[in-house]
Formats: structure tokens, sequence, C-alpha cells
């Protein structure tokens, strides 16, 4: 009984959103740099169906937000945030790949490059080396960091974030009662987030010493 | 940033904090670049988890959407000790005041060094009187050479029942090339006349 009625005084996800998109609409860009960091890798990915070269995806990905911003006053708050945000990020991908048809289309190719052509929208992978290395050693670091966890966290944070599974679920699950499963949580991501701000420290470092 | 902020992140975004908390919570995190960055990381966290193996992280695109919104880059995970906003001009008034303070307080000793009324009794008969143990200074200048006898008269003296009571004739004398337990400064004053002080074998 309680834990219902906790879980109806809970702020929702969808009401977190919208939470944050009034105050966007406000003008609050801190608000919405919260919507960005929680969206952006959601985002990317999604772009990354139509789009392989990863600056691209993240020129892109950047587009996507800036036009969602620019268009927040039209958000009437009916759809989930996100399906919203998915309409923009598809549509401003599938403009990029037409416009750069366009462009290609525009080139002349010389005989010799024709060879080497490959058309334009494959999927390609331009990453350089830095920023390759970059990706992989946040995912190997998450991932290493998930493994080396005690078994009662990692197999908490999995069912959440893998299975995708409700607190109450999980408690079920693991026959524990739903603030063990909330700390289990919380300790499991705050685990993996103290692997990753050395590294993140090192790369903000080196990324404003090559600016 | 205590533990506490960072669990309330966790429950925050799983929908597991209940809505004043979770209102206040978002308040505080647009304005606090340590929990926007435990908030970036708990989601970075759940994409790597979640997403295929073919799709790239993206890095960083919040503060360049940010700067593009005319918002300045804000820097991440560094934080420094913050001083309070209306703590700043409190500890500048309060050095200033300091300063003031002690400005005052080394002109008005210098203006008692520098006015004290002739007849004055002598500061080393008060203290001596008064048991307190004075410091011994070795005094080579010829200002005590020789005996040199004060006769502050009793009227004029802000303690004259200390100083006639201990010293008897009022006049205190300090032996020949003897420690003095003080520095004594002697001024000149304008009109002669007026000076109670006697020295003997001092010459002006």
């Amino acid at each position: 009984m309680n834990n219902k009625q906790d879980k109806d005084n809970n702020m929702s996800e969808k009401a977190i959103d919208l939470a944050l998109v009034k105050q966007a609409q406000k003008g609050d860009i801190k608000a919405f740099e919260l919507l960005v960091q929680r969206y952006q890798q959601r985002v990317g990915g999604v772009i990354s169906k139509l789009i392989k070269d990863y600056h691209e995806i993240q020129d892109i990905t950047q587009d996507v937000f800036v036009k969602v911003y620019k268009a927040l006053p039209k958000f009437r708050g009916d759809s989930a945030f996100y399906t919203w945000i998915y309409r923009i990020a598809i549509n401003t991908a599938k403009n990029y790949l037409v416009a750069k048809s366009r462009r290609i289309q525009n080139t002349d190719i010389e005989p010799v490059d024709a060879e080497n052509y490959s058309g334009g929208f494959e999927r390609q992978n331009f990453d350089t080396p830095d920023a390759e290395y970059e990706r992989q050693e946040i995912e190997k670091v998450v991932h290493d960091s998930i493994a080396d966890l005690p078994d009662d966290l990692k197999q908490a944070i999995i069912l959440r974030e893998v299975d995708g599974l409700s607190y109450e679920e999980i408690a079920e699950k693991m026959n524990c009662p739903i603030g063990t499963v909330r700390s289990r949580i919380f300790r499991a991501r705050d685990a993996v987030d103290n692997a990753l701000k050395p590294l993140q420290q090192k790369e903000y470092k080196r990324t404003n010493y090559v600016r | 940033m205590s533990d506490k902020s960072n669990q309330q992140i966790s429950n925050l975004m799983d929908g597991e904090l209940d809505t004043n908390a979770s209102k206040f919570l978002l308040k505080r995190m647009a304005s606090d670049d340590a929990l926007k960055k435990t908030w970036e990381n708990y989601h970075l966290i759940k994409s790597c988890l979640q997403k295929d193996k073919d799709e790239p992280l993206v890095i960083d695109v919040a503060s360049r959407v940010c700067e593009e919104l005319g918002m300045p880059k804000h820097k991440t995970v560094e934080t420094k000790p913050v001083v309070n906003k209306w703590l700043k001009p409190i500890m500048g008034i309060g050095i200033a005041a300091s300063v003031a303070l002690m400005s005052v307080l080394i002109l008005q000793n210098q203006q008692l060094e520098g006015s004290i009324p002739v007849g004055q009794p002598n500061v080393a008969n008060v203290v001596q009187n008064l048991s307190i143990k004075p410091i011994k200074t070795n005094i080579s200048a010829n200002v005590a050479t020789s005996e040199t006898t004060f006769v502050p008269p009793p009227s004029l003296s802000r303690f004259p029942s200390v100083s006639s009571k201990n010293t008897g004739a009022n006049t205190q004398s300090f032996p020949q090339n003897s420690q003095l337990p003080y520095l004594i400064i002697i001024n000149k004053p304008n009109n002669q006349q007026l000076s109670p002080m006697r020295s003997n074998n001092v010459s002006d």
C-alpha cells in the first residue's frame, strides 16, 4: 500500500521532461541542457542508423537539439518529449543526406577518382583515432566497472538498465525491499561514475590543451 | 556534492523520487555543474548498457548545444572551493576596517607620544607601582649616561597618589650607566618655563 502511494507521489519520467521543458520554454537554457544530457545518446544512436561518420553524427545531433530548442514553443506535451525529438532527429538526418547527395551530384568526379568513389551515403567510419579511442575507453570503463561490481549490485543495475524492469519488479525478482533496490542501483551507478570521472578529467585536459 | 544528492539523481532518472523533491532537485541541478555531470554520466552509463554495438557514443554535445544557444561553456568535473558571493564584500570591508583600525591606533600612539602633557608622571614609575615587570633595555644613548631625575608635579600627574606614595619626594633617580627599564623619549617642550622636568647633567 505504502509502495503504491509512493509510486503515485513520484514524478514520472514524462513529468520530469515536462517540468524541464516548461523551464526551457521560459528561456532557461540550463534546464534545456539537462534535457540534452538526458537524450543526447539516444538521439546520436538514432542518427547513427542513417549516418556512420562520427563527426557528422556529433554535428547532426547538435543540430537536432538546436532545432528542438527553437521549436520548443510549439511543443504542447501531447506526446512524449522523446517521441517529438525522435521525429525531429529523423527529419534532420534525412534532410542532411538529401543535401549531401545534391552536393555530391553537383560535384564533378574525375574518372581517376571514380573507382574509389563510394557513393556518399554508405556508412563510413571516418573517426579520428583520438575520438575513436576516447569512445572505446569510455565503453570499456563502463563495462569493466559493471563486471567488477558485487553480484547484488550488478544484478540490480542490469535488471534495470538492460531488461528495463521497474524497481517493484526488481524487488520481487531479487526478493528484497524496494529501498534496497534503490540503494543497490545507486551504488552501482556511483561506482561506474567514479571510475569514469578520472578518464573524463584526463580527456577534458587533453582536449583543452589541443584547442 | 553529497551521496544523498547523487542517490536522489539516481532515483529521479528512474521516476522514483517524489514530486516535490524532484522539482527541487531539477532546479538545483540546473545551476550545479557537479550535479549536472553526475546526471549526464548516469545517462551515459544507461546508454552504454543499452546501445547496440555499432552505435557510437556522442560526447559533449550538451556543452556544444549550449554554446550555440548562447550560454557560455561550463567547465566539467573540475570543482573549486566556492566562496559565497555575499562573503566577498564582507571580507573586503573587514580587511579595510582592520587596516583603518591599525592606522588609527598607530596614529593615536604617535600623537600620544608626541603630545604627552609636560609633567606627566614617568611611565616607568606607574608601571613599577602597578607591579608590572617592564622589559629591560640597555640604553647607551647620551641621554642615559648621566643620572637623570624626573620631577613630575603632583597637580599635573595623572596618578598623583601613585607617584607620590612610592617615590617619596617625587623623584626617581637612575644610576649612571645602569640598565634603564624604559627607552625614554624626551620631547623638548617649546616653552622651557612650563617644563617640570629637570635633568641634571643632561645638556640640551
